[in-house]
């Protein structure tokens, strides 16, 4: 049944009960949230939840104090961004001052790492694996599907495109959440291909986010640190095959790309060493 | 410094972590890695499938990992001698799956490091107890300023540029494929399936 023709039943039902008036009303302000829900998302609007939603996390983990290592993780992020369609959106990139292993991307192209994750790794392909596989949930707009989608629909999805402060609030309190509940599972597994392919641009060897995946199939699950990634993601072994399958059939021959392992280790000692006790 | 009162095990953790920092983090991260075969497995002479077989590792063996190249890990099995493992079928650390840790390669530098900071000033160790868990999250107060300061740190597309060219990056000309793997997966499942009507929004 279409939706005009409910509300044509509706109206009629309405009318021979004698309350038309008030019940049509309501019907088609129904129909306008609804109509309100299938609008697309202004880039504009994306980058202003995108902010929202930042500041939130922000205020869970605030940034590693170090300059130097923030502008390294920058310089990385931004040159992954200029291999991809979208290269003009306000990029940020930030490492978290948390031992929490995991990685967010926010809607209009803010990207945080966890000091946990960057930690884990062991050269300069891995972190630009997980800086694409983070773009390409931007540059998909993974989060902003998911609102919009099944329960969270009812929750965030018309509010999206509302211009109303009310409705932004909302939109922010839905937002951060789905950062504890997690994207659609399909999309995690889009995003490391995509995520793969986009570091295979950037001149990167593309396994590089596949040493990630191993490392964190290495890691025991039920500690506190990988509890919310391992909740929000598909488990890392099952990612790991799968990419495995998508590297050999489509970017083996990328391989051989920079690991650019020293200039990695180099930041990541003197940012250790600027850590350490003074006396 | 001031080492007295520490245990042994804190002057030592303390040692590795100066003797880490000064040897450099490349060696001490890339010879420290062990790992652990999660399936038997082919040894082989390149990392290539159709490389010459060196021996079959069995699960649970253990390993040394010597280095990555694509998908594949160059390891070292003793007996077995070196040769390359897919990158899948090694797990890395040396305890034992219910003992798994979290803390891996620089990781366990940081741990000794920062214990030992909390350790020499009496102070609780300030990083690192904000955590992002899915209640952190709740009751997460946003924090405009913490945005606003990563401005600071945005590069241009020119600074980005030439920070990949200095690291030897080439920027590549790759179509994605990712659609097509789609597909070829989406094709495996109509057979099952019935065909659902294009939703072509």
């Amino acid at each position: 049944m279409t939706p005009r023709l409910v509300k044509t039943i509706t109206v009629a039902a309405c009318i021979a009960v004698g309350i038309g008036h008030i019940t049509n009303a309501s019907a088609q302000l129904n129909l306008g949230s609804l109509f309100k829900a299938a609008m697309p998302v202004s880039e504009k609007r994306e980058i202003k939840i995108g902010r929202g939603i930042a500041a939130n996390l922000l205020g869970a983990a605030g940034p590693v104090d170090d300059p130097e290592l923030q502008i390294y993780v920058n310089r990385i992020g931004k040159w992954i961004t200029l291999q991809t369609e979208k290269p003009h959106l306000p990029w940020h990139f930030a490492i978290l001052d948390t031992e929490t292993v995991n990685a967010f991307a926010m809607p209009g192209g803010y990207v945080f790492i966890t000091r946990g994750l960057l930690l884990l790794m062991r050269d300069e392909s891995e972190l630009a694996g997980v800086l694409a596989h983070e773009i390409s949930h931007v540059i998909e707009r993974h989060a902003l599907k998911t609102m919009r989608k099944g329960e969270w629909a009812k929750l965030g999805g018309q509010a999206l495109s509302s211009s109303s402060d009310q409705d932004f609030e909302k939109i922010l309190n839905v937002g951060t959440e789905l950062y504890s509940r997690g994207l659609d599972k399909k999309d995690e597994f889009m995003a490391d291909y995509l995520g793969a392919t986009l570091a295979a641009r950037a001149g990167y060897d593309p396994y590089g986010l596949l040493a990630v995946l191993q490392t964190l199939a290495s890691v025991n699950p039920t500690d506190d640190a990988v509890a919310l990634m391992f909740k929000t993601h598909p488990p890392p072994e099952e990612r790991m095959d799968r990419l495995t399958d998508f590297l050999d059939d489509k970017l083996g021959k990328y391989a051989e790309q920079a690991v650019n392992a020293e200039r990695f280790a180099r930041i990541m000692q003197s940012y250790m060493k600027r850590q350490q006790p003074s006396g | 410094m001031n080492l007295c009162g520490h245990s042994g095990i804190m002057n030592a953790n303390r040692l590795l972590l100066l003797a880490g920092l000064l040897v450099g983090v490349t060696t001490l991260v890339q010879a420290a890695q062990s790992g652990i075969m999660r399936d038997t497995a082919d040894l082989r002479a390149a990392p290539y499938r159709d490389a010459k077989l060196v021996s079959r590792v069995p699960k649970q063996t253990k390993v040394g990992i010597i280095r990555r190249r694509g998908g594949w890990l160059k390891v070292d099995v003793g007996d077995h001698g070196q040769g390359w493992v897919r990158l899948n079928q090694v797990r890395v650390g040396s305890s034992p799956e219910q003992k798994k840790s979290s803390f891996l390669g620089l990781s366990t530098l940081w741990r000794s490091m920062t214990t030992g900071r909390s350790s020499s000033t009496g102070l609780v160790a300030t990083t690192g107890i904000r955590g992002i868990s899915a209640e952190d999250l709740k009751g997460a107060k946003p924090d405009p300023a913490a945005l606003a300061s990563l401005d600071a740190f945005a590069i241009s597309g020119s600074d980005a540029s030439s920070h990949a060219a200095n690291g030897g990056l080439v920027a590549q000309n790759i179509k994605y494929s990712e659609h097509k793997y789609k597909k070829k997966k989406k094709k495996k499942k109509k057979k099952k399936k019935k065909k659902k009507k294009d939703k072509s929004a």
